[in-house]
């Protein structure tokens, strides 16, 4: 089973484009609730009443980039989770829903296109997902970090009797997950990213 | 030396919040189309760089229709910063077309670079979620070469027995290589035209914003 998830605004064009150059037995279009009243809409389901496809409508936020990516990032797991194989189109719709696409994909490692007047592959690996790219150190300190935890100097925590490689939580900052403030020792607090990872980390380990 | 990159369209209120949560701002990299009215957004920006006294530079995309056009040119203006010791704070997204936000997301994600996208209403900064990390840090030197002997072929296509004579390497560390790289999906293999039996290694002409 091959999934075309594909991104769409008010233009028809740029889903059946993508349709087109990118073989598929299921359709899910990445919209605003506005958008599937429109009549391009309307065209698209005909289309695939027509081929006998069955279409799918995953409804996002067309405000909030990260609301949206994670949905489609969420959905697009779980189809790979059932072996089903995911190809997505970041082509139509806003520059909000076109990046929250992007992001997905390149975050859940599948293969993603931009379909206009040309086709693009655009540059994923395929990777194992989001945690993959953090080495087993990496992970297990971030997984047992907390907010405002102290560090000395030889990364014995000051609140609590477990022990944080210094090195790696230098790793850490300089990935942009962490900040660091020097106040009885080593202050760590997570960064915005950070927290999203560690999250993105628990959420994967208890599916 | 701290430098603020971003995508404008019409609203300098898209790149404001950014430029005005920076510590110690030395430069502002603003990317616009053509279109008159990114132009006067541009001005407003470039009008409070002056004040402040931060160096501002305009980069107007003359063929905003192609998206890995327009991503090499961003990419290329990310090195220029870079090479001239400067550090790149965050790259806002929020502005300019929708090809022009994609190609500026696109080479964030691969060179690893702090991204961030401003609310159309609330005009909060929203931190995307990437990793401070060369994207293409999963490939081994050995693997790079490879993938750049194949961007120097026509049409990115090139045999296996091609591949090993112009990479001087024998056939069995090429293949190994190429199994490595069909997994992590940088390239795939076509039947070479006429001989379905033999196959063709093919590399996509956007890997190419992953090297280099």
């Amino acid at each position: 089973m091959r999934v075309l998830y594909s991104t769409f605004g008010f233009d028809k064009a740029k889903v059946t484009r993508a349709m087109r150059a990118l073989g598929h037995d299921r359709l899910v279009l990445i919209t605003s609730e506005d958008n599937t009243f429109r009549d391009d809409f309307s065209e698209i389901e005909r289309v695939c009443d027509i081929a006998s496809t069955p279409m799918e409508v995953l409804v996002v936020d067309k405000f909030d980039l990260l609301q949206a990516f994670q949905k489609i990032a969420d959905s697009i797991e779980s189809r790979k989770k059932a072996r089903e194989e995911v190809v997505v189109n970041v082509s139509g719709g806003t520059g909000l829903l076109s990046s929250a696409a992007m992001l997905a994909a390149f975050q859940t490692g599948v293969e993603a296109y931009h379909a206009d007047d040309r086709v693009v592959r655009l540059p994923v690996l395929r990777l194992p997902g989001m945690g993959e790219r953090l080495d087993p150190r990496q992970v297990d300190v971030l997984l047992r970090l907390r907010e405002g935890m102290r560090s000395g100097p030889d990364g014995r925590s000051v609140d609590r009797k477990e022990r944080l490689d210094v090195g790696v939580l230098l790793e850490l900052k300089n990935l942009g997950l962490l900040r660091t403030s020097v106040r009885d020792g080593i202050e760590i607090s997570l960064t915005d990213l950070g927290r999203y990872y560690r999250d993105w980390l628990i959420k994967a380990r208890n599916a | 030396m701290v430098a603020v990159l971003g995508t404008l369209g019409f609203r300098p209120e898209s790149l404001m919040p950014t430029l005005k949560s920076c510590d110690d701002l030395s430069e502002v990299v603003v990317f616009v189309s053509e279109h008159p009215d990114s132009a006067k957004a541009a001005a407003r920006i470039k009008e409070y760089c002056q004040t402040l006294d931060i160096r501002f530079r305009l980069i107007a995309l003359q063929d905003a229709f192609d998206l890995l056009h327009i991503a090499e040119i961003i990419k290329a203006e990310v090195r220029k910063v870079k090479n001239e010791g400067e550090s790149i704070a965050v790259f806002n997204i929020a502005g300019g077309t929708r090809l022009m936000s994609a190609a500026a997301l696109l080479v964030c994600i691969v060179q690893g670079l702090n991204s961030v996208y401003v609310h159309d209403d609330t005009l909060k900064e929203i931190p995307l979620p990437l990793l401070q990390i060369e994207y293409s840090s999963v490939l081994t030197p050995a693997q790079r070469n490879l993938l750049q002997m194949l961007l120097q072929s026509e049409n990115g296509r090139m045999s296996q027995g091609e591949l090993a004579e112009k990479m001087g390497l024998h056939k069995a560390t090429i293949n190994h290589h190429i199994k490595e790289l069909l997994d992590k999906g940088a390239i795939h293999l076509e039947p070479k035209p006429g001989d379905r039996r033999t196959k063709i290694i093919k590399v996509e002409e956007s890997m190419r914003l992953l090297l280099g």
